[in-house]
């Protein structure tokens, strides 16, 4: 279980504002705290742990796990028909299937989660969401489940996000002040996996879920919480490190991207967790991103060619750590970073067409021959 | 690639290829007193100090004589020329 340090003055202001969330499950606080107890389910603790610099952010909640069970109740038997399709009406929620999954044939499902959005639920809305994500849906054959996020306009319910008054959308995600747990998403993402095992063919095997920015931060809460559905989970630019007691197990493979131009404080958050997530046993691939906090499409190949990759070859046991001294690196010089300046000052205006090929050609392609660092 | 002791993946453009098909590409690297393949392996080593530097203690420790151990030192006390690297856009595109 990963644990990071929570400043006591945080804990007591998460604590006041914790105070609402008490029919599903339990609050828990460490000694110090008179935590509220209403065990109508089993406790599981959860808690997003702001950085050291976000010194008023930490809350630890109290997290109802998804009661699904994807082998139990995969029934679904035949996909029937492809493309989008209404779920639910009542909340929005929509499937996506790829032409290849229409059959018998068992798909993989994945719970795409899109990024939040202050005071608008566009980021989030699961039309623009699948729409984002079916051209890898239909490249690998998964097929999709976008809920909404019902819990707070425009964000998943592990945060009820304040603005700190700096101007939205150029924001960092570091001005987001959690206030509040609701776990009405949790509800209605069980519900609809429910429903989708019913009515489509899904492997029950093979269920993962991601998300960008605070969907991403919900991708990891929710897939870390519910190992038992969900056997890989991508991250993209999570916004909050978060702990779970996940029960100890090492099945589960993450996926966790950040971007490099997001700052230190950012992917030293990502890092921390990825790295801690490997030294518990976790397979985890760790993806620096030549982006800011963005949702590139084309980092997005990566992350989807990972997700199927690790399903169809499963890797033996990898701690993802390296010896030192592997890399054939030059020692740096003056000379050296004055040829690169004045080669990337004269290489970034070069045309439109020559920057997106070089951008097409990042993943590994039959016509690119390129490949990823390694 | 490396990060300290931790395994990173990296999809980055290879310029050698691009080169191949751009003959401007080409030629800023000769602009630049470059080859295409001392582009992709010095823009290698500069991402992995960069992020080791960045990251620091996560990365785990770093041998001091090592050449990442080296080239730490050397991104510690020429940040401005870092930065004006950093300004050319290479780490948000392509």
């Amino acid at each position: 279980m990963l644990r990071f340090p929570v400043p006591h003055v945080a804990l007591a202001t998460m604590f006041a504002a914790f105070g609402g969330l008490s029919s599903v499950g339990t609050a828990v606080l460490p000694a110090a705290g008179n935590a509220p107890r209403v065990d109508r389910r089993p406790p599981v603790r959860g808690t997003i742990v702001a950085d050291s610099t976000l010194p008023d952010t930490a809350l630890l909640v109290s997290v109802p796990r998804l009661s699904v069970r994807p082998r139990a109740m995969a029934t679904g038997t035949r996909t029937v028909q492809a493309g989008v399709q209404l779920l639910d009406s009542l909340r929005q929620t929509l499937v996506y299937v790829p032409p290849q999954c229409v059959g018998t044939h068992r798909c993989p499902l994945v719970v795409v989660l899109g990024g939040a959005a202050i005071r608008s639920r566009e980021m989030v809305n699961p039309g623009r969401v699948l729409a984002y994500r079916s051209p890898f849906a239909d490249q690998y054959g998964m097929i999709l489940l976008a809920p909404d996020a019902i819990a707070a306009p425009g964000i998943w319910d592990v945060l009820d996000g304040l603005s700190d008054g700096t101007t939205e959308g150029s924001r960092t995600p570091l001005g987001m002040r959690v206030t509040q747990f609701r776990d009405a998403d949790v509800r209605n993402i069980d519900a609809a996996l429910k429903q989708v095992l019913r009515q489509f063919a899904i492997d029950p095997d093979k269920i993962a879920v991601e998300g960008f920015s605070n969907g991403g931060s919900y991708a990891l809460f929710l897939g870390r919480n519910n190992p038992q559905v969900f056997s890989r989970i991508a991250a993209v630019s999570p916004t909050f490190p978060m702990e779970v007691d996940d029960p100890p197990h090492t099945t589960t493979q993450l996926f966790i991207s950040g971007g490099i131009a997001e700052g230190p404080s950012i992917m030293q958050m990502w890092l921390r967790i990825a790295t801690l997530l490997r030294h518990e046993g976790h397979q985890v691939e760790m993806v620096p991103g030549l982006r800011g906090h963005v949702d590139y499409r084309l980092d997005k190949d990566y992350e989807w060619g990972w997700l199927a990759q690790s399903w169809a070859s499963p890797k033996s046991h990898d701690t993802g750590r390296v010896a030192p001294g592997a890399a054939a690196d030059p020692i740096l010089t003056v000379e050296l970073l004055t040829k690169m300046t004045t080669f990337w000052t004269r290489f970034m205006q070069e045309p439109d067409s020559v920057l997106n090929t070089g951008r097409h050609s990042r993943w590994p392609s039959a016509s690119s021959g390129c490949r990823s660092w390694p | 690639m490396a990060i300290g002791q931790q395994r990173v993946s990296v999809v980055a453009v290879t310029m050698t290829a691009l080169a191949a098909q751009y003959p401007s590409v080409a030629a800023d690297l000769q602009a630049a007193g470059l080859t295409a393949a001392e582009e992709d392996r010095d823009r290698a080593a500069i991402l992995r100090v960069g992020l080791t530097h960045m990251v620091d203690a996560v990365a785990g420790p770093v041998a001091p004589a090592s050449v990442l151990g080296q080239n730490l030192v050397f991104r510690q006390t020429h940040d401005q020329a870092f930065k004006a690297l950093g300004a050319t856009g290479m780490w948000r595109t392509p």
